[in-house]
């Protein structure tokens, strides 16, 4: 995964293939369904029990272009890439 | 770049803001924020605390709402600022407008006309994301267009429209995400209104996103998952820099983005709040002369009024107490007339006749009773002269903000009394106070563990062991109290559990709902309406969505008027008297000296007796054993948490009992502290002193003794007062042993008016249960003003040896009424501690009384069936069933049951003149040969019907157990020797935890046998074995060692304690 210096995704790997960032990336948040899971939830654990960041973006390999959704999973700091779309 | 948030929910929004608002204002200022807008849901409820913060911080207050409009979605209104209040009294009429109407659902809503119309020309309205418009926005354009034309046409030229653009980053084409906003401005523009930017703030910070989640369950009454929570946790308090990214993120473009600050600030700066000039901070306000019927000056009248009432309180004054009464008199009107509180004082003395007049007994407390200007008018009933009370404590020209003068009335009369006072000053100066209580231990443990789905048992059970500690401090009392160890180790294995914990303390403290406060009456002026907003209260009266704390800052003349029960029982004795003794008695007149109720206290009987009945006072009367007035004033005093921490109640009594030589320090001092044998223990005394000492007035030494609880201001303090003291000649070890008393006393001392003031009617409540036992427990009965079941004063009443006749449908009503019989004067019982019985059967059994038969009874008084057994089980049918085996009548109550058991299968009858006599023949007579009920039958019928043990007390079906096992009864307990051993049992009628100085836990336990109450102290070790069964057994068996503590006083130090059924079932196992 490469990001730029705000954060934003700006090229990643997926199955074995490389992408750029074809369109302004957009940010949004979701959430989590933290009861379902969590073992605390102590005043300071902080919002990622909750809240996750998402990027939506079309991205471009070699062969094809793709609208993908990006999951950043934090405090682990890692991504999960989805397919939306091909064009 | 500047920005201000103008969109802030704090707290107060309940069930939806997290953060309280000092919080929010410290945050904002942190960030450098120099504004900051508050805007709760439906109400002004934290406005008050806002703008308080925002001074002492610094910046600016803004003050808006979010409201429902109907058909329109919720908005948010900001008053304008700088404009005489007509921001604000805008907001106030609106708020007031919206919540008059609602119903039951409490949907609290206003038409856009009522807005349109209120709103005027001083309040902006944001068009934000939970308005209807946002989100047609998101689905229509034409319909949006429709939308704001509805809007312009309602709103026209008065109030400033405006776009509330909001970008939570939601998923991109929801409410609130960026492309949302972006469309938001754009049509903002399309439309040429303004536009500004807010976060729709919520929460501090992130973090408090997971406290929104569990208020949103508390909200919807549903389990987190069932209903759609917050899209994320983006709501928060966020800096200029990340509202400026926002901004950006939105327009795309950095010169849109600064313009749409600019707005925000432009908008902000419309709205920053004069607190004086808009909302009258700090002015008092009372009613206007006109109002009190008043033509001239208001200190010329109270100064005629007050002296003109010396000879009715002092008629046998000789000339030197008369100069005395002058002096003070004098002083106090000087103090009065320099704050310029004549008017204050008049009105309070104006509602304390208004209460006379409505023959309502009353009686002041508080400091107020160091008022002679009180006592003069009527308003309180301690001469504060001959108690040695102080003006000063309650009144000072060091401080300006309203004292507070309470009013106790009977508590059965108040709703009346607060109708009269809106009558009589009229509603646009009246309003009641209201209260939020807040989340404490319970009920968070409650809402969160609804929040996570706990099944409604398991909550019940986790929150009954909750006791005495704070949400916050939930882990902490894991740790420590033996009651939760079962629990702590459930949390070990139950991630549930475990998360209950972590939630339960986040909702501590935070507002729960507003409620009418108990006693608080707002008097004001004919603005008053202007100044707060108001809705309805539980019993109909508007009340303002301010509370006690707002009262100060805002002016407004607050007055408790508090119902106490123990006014009502003792009026309603005073009742009884008149009634069947003929005798008229002014319970005010009585003589405070009478030696056969100083004996009945020292008996140490002091259930029903105001304020000296808990378990600790009984023991304590024991110790302290009171001769005169002013011990009652000073065992109320000792036996308060400050006086209790500051451990003064032993030397006190040593120095009482004469084991020790009273320490007067010096013979300057010896006056002031005789009364409490050299231990300082009321504020009055240490006023006393540092005035004599340092030659300061009392009005200074209260300001003095006011700052002795802050660490920073102590220092100057002792300077002050050791360099004055040594200047006046004492001698240095007698000032630096003062000192070092005054700086021990901290706050832990206790106002002697307000014990003067509780002694009277626990002096008036002991007076009767001396001289009229028997109308006495009927007040008491009747009232229920103790901290006891009413079980309870049955057995005081069989040890008294006052006569209790049995519920009996012809001679009971709904009060507990004095009867003469053929052996005297009995109390009998009252129809409404059944069970199951509604007032309109009471009303119709009371109309129709006296009855012939059972079927006379049934037709007339037409009961539901349940109402009609359980009448019949406990008793109350017998006399119409001519039942008394006793003098050889030959039918049971087995034979009345089957009777009601044949009647109510039937459905009941009509009342019908026709079918009457042919139901009179159906019901003609009682069967025979049913046999009657047991002993503990009965007794398990009477429990479960009445809650009370009536025809014999509970204890007695183990008799036969306890006697095998040697148990010994309460009232044999004085005889013993300390450090015996010895058993107890009983019923549990209190349990107290009281703070103690070492920090450490103790439980007092009281059991009552029926002869007495047995007073059981629980330290560590023996809360370790049987702590659960401290809090939630009701019968129980203590074994422990005596500890004598006085001539009358005894208690056991227990060692543990057992479940006394299970005992019982045991033994009987045994037995057979």
């Amino acid at each position: 995964m490469m990001l730029d210096y705000d954060g934003a995704p700006v090229g990643f790997c997926w199955r074995n293939r490389d992408y750029l960032v074809a369109s302004k990336p957009v940010r949004w948040y979701s959430r989590k369904l933290w009861w379902e899971n969590a073992e605390s939830a102590e005043r300071g654990i902080g919002a990622a029990l909750l809240e996750v960041e998402m990027w939506r973006m079309w991205a471009i390999s070699d062969q094809q272009r793709v609208f993908f959704e990006l999951i950043h999973n934090q405090p682990q700091d890692n991504w999960v890439v989805k397919e939306i779309s091909q064009q | 770049m500047s920005f201000v948030h103008l969109n802030v929910a704090s707290a107060f929004s309940a069930h939806h803001g997290v953060t309280r608002p000092e919080a929010l204002v410290q945050g904002a200022k942190a960030m450098g924020f120099d504004a900051l807008a508050i805007t709760d849901q439906d109400g002004l409820y934290g406005a008050i605390k806002h703008i308080g913060a925002c001074i002492r911080e610094g910046i600016s207050p803004i003050i808006g709402v979010n409201l429902e409009v109907k058909n329109h979605g919720r908005v948010v209104i900001l008053a304008h600022g700088h404009k005489q209040g007509r921001g604000w009294e805008a907001i106030c009429r609106i708020i007031s407008q919206a919540h008059q109407h609602r119903g039951k659902q409490r949907d609290i809503s206003i038409s856009l006309d009522d807005l349109a119309k209120l709103a005027g020309e001083s309040c902006s309205i944001l068009l934000g994301p939970k308005s209807r418009l946002a989100s047609l926005i998101l689905e229509s354009s034409t319909q949006a267009l429709e939308e704001i034309e509805v809007w312009k046409k309602a709103i026209k030229d008065s109030a400033e429209l405006v776009i509330e653009v909001v970008n939570h980053l939601t998923e991109p084409g929801e409410i609130a995400s960026t492309d949302h906003a972006r469309a938001m401005l754009e049509f903002a523009r399309n439309q040429n209104l303004k536009a500004i930017l807010s976060n729709q703030v919520r929460y501090l910070e992130p973090d408090d996103a997971i406290t929104a989640d569990i208020l949103d369950s508390a909200k919807h009454l549903e389990p987190l998952g069932v209903f759609i929570p917050a899209p994320n946790a983006q709501a928060w308090l966020k800096p200029i820099q990340k509202m400026a990214a926002l901004a950006l993120e939105i327009t795309e473009d950095p010169k849109e983005s600064i313009k749409l600050l600019s707005q925000t600030s432009i908008l902000a700066d419309s709205c920053r709040l004069d607190p004086v000039q808009d909302c009258g901070w700090g002015q008092p306000k009372t009613p206007e002369q006109s109002a009190l019927g008043i033509n001239e000056n208001p200190f010329e009248v109270l100064w005629q009024k007050s002296h003109t009432a010396i000879n009715w309180r002092y008629p046998d004054a000789k000339a030197s107490d008369l100069a005395l009464i002058q002096h003070r008199l004098s002083k106090e009107l000087i103090a009065v007339n320099q704050l310029g509180f004549a008017t204050y004082f008049l009105t309070v003395a104006d509602v304390a006749q208004m209460i006379r007049d409505m023959n309502v007994r009353i009686a002041a407390r508080g400091s107020g009773a160091g008022s002679l200007i009180n006592y003069l008018l009527g308003i309180s009933w301690v001469d504060p002269i001959s108690e040695g009370l102080l003006f000063e404590r309650f009144l000072s020209t060091e401080r300006s903000t309203l004292p507070d003068i309470d009013i106790d009335v009977e508590s059965a009369r108040r709703h009346e009394i607060y109708r009269n006072i809106f009558r009589r000053y009229g509603g646009d100066r009246v309003t009641l106070l209201s209260m939020q209580s807040t989340y404490r231990g319970r009920g968070a443990v409650r809402d969160s563990g609804l929040a996570l789905g706990l099944e409604d048992d398991e909550i019940d059970d986790i929150a009954k062991n909750v006791w005495r500690f704070s949400a916050r401090g939930f882990r902490g009392a894991m740790e420590s109290k033996p009651e939760l160890r079962e629990f702590a180790a459930k949390t070990q294995l139950d991630r549930k559990l475990n998360l209950l914990v972590d939630i339960t303390a986040r909702l501590d403290r935070l507002p729960r709902h507003i409620s009418m406060h108990p006693c608080g009456v707002i008097l004001g002026n004919s603005r008053l309406l202007s100044l707060t907003p108001t809705e309805p209260s539980g019993m109909g009266l508007p009340m303002s969505q301010f509370d006690k704390d707002d009262m100060d800052p805002m002016g407004f003349l607050k007055l408790d008027v508090l119902g106490v029960r123990m006014q009502s029982a003792m009026a309603y004795t005073v009742r009884e008297i008149a009634r069947v003794s003929k005798k008229e008695l002014d319970l005010d007149k009585i003589p405070r000296d009478d030696p056969e109720t100083f004996k009945m206290i020292r008996s140490t009987n002091t259930l029903g007796m105001f304020q000296i009945e808990s378990p600790g006072q009984r023991e304590l009367t024991g110790k302290h054993q009171p001769t005169k007035f002013n011990d009652l004033t000073m065992q109320i005093s000792l036996f308060r948490p400050g006086p209790m921490k500051g451990n003064m109640i032993s030397p006190y009594l040593d120095g009482r009992h004469g084991f020790i030589q009273p320490d007067y320090m010096h013979k300057d001092l010896r006056p002031i502290l005789e009364e409490s044998h050299g231990v300082v223990v009321f504020h009055e005394q240490l006023m006393r002193i540092m005035q004599v000492m340092t030659g300061c007035t009392l009005a200074k030494a209260d300001e003095l003794r006011r700052q002795l609880g802050k660490e920073d201001k102590q220092k100057k303090i002792a300077e002050y007062f050791v360099k004055s003291a040594l200047a006046r000649g004492y001698h240095q070890d007698l000032v630096k042993k003062v000192w070092s008393i005054i700086e021990g006393f901290g706050s832990f001392g206790f106002c002697k008016a307000h014990g003067a003031a509780f002694a009277v009617p626990t002096y008036q409540s002991a007076w009767l249960k001396t001289h009229f036992p028997t109308e006495f427990i009927a007040g008491l009965l009747t009232h229920d003003p103790g901290m006891y079941p009413r079980r309870l004063l049955l057995v005081e009443a069989r040890r008294l040896g006052v006569k209790i006749l049995p519920i009996d449908v012809n001679y009971s009503s709904d009060e507990y009424l004095v009867e003469k019989g053929n052996q005297g004067f009995g109390v009998r019982m009252a129809l409404g501690e059944i069970a199951s019985i509604s007032k309109p059967e009471i009303e119709r059994i009371k109309k129709e009384q006296p009855f012939e038969d059972i079927a006379d009874f049934y037709l007339r008084a037409r009961p539901s069936r349940r109402t009609l057994s359980n009448l019949g089980l406990i008793g109350a049918l017998d006399s119409l069933g001519k039942i008394n085996i006793s003098q050889g009548l030959e039918h049971t109550r087995g034979d009345l049951m089957v009777k009601i058991r044949a009647i109510s299968a039937k459905p009941a009858p009509k009342l019908d003149e026709n079918q009457l006599s042919f139901n009179l023949n159906v019901l003609e007579s009682l069967p025979s040969g049913n046999p009657a009920p047991s002993k503990k039958e009965q007794l398990d019928s009477e429990m479960a019907i009445t809650g009370m043990d009536i025809s014999s007390h509970q204890l007695e079906q183990f008799q036969e157990m306890l006697n095998e096992m040697g148990v010994i009864r309460a009232s044999e307990l004085v005889n013993l020797r300390g450090n015996t051993e010895v058993l107890v049992a009983g019923v549990r009628i209190a349990t107290q935890s009281p703070p103690m100085r070492s920090g450490k836990r103790v439980v007092f336990i009281s059991l009552d046998d029926g002869t007495g109450c047995a007073d059981a102290t629980f330290f560590d070790e023996a809360q370790n074995r049987c702590a659960n069964l401290l809090f939630n057994n009701k019968l129980l068996l203590i074994s422990g060692k005596t500890r004598r503590t006085g001539v009358r006083g005894v208690s056991i130090l227990a060692e543990n304690a057992w479940d006394l059924r299970q005992l019982w079932d045991s033994w009987l196992q045994k037995a057979s």
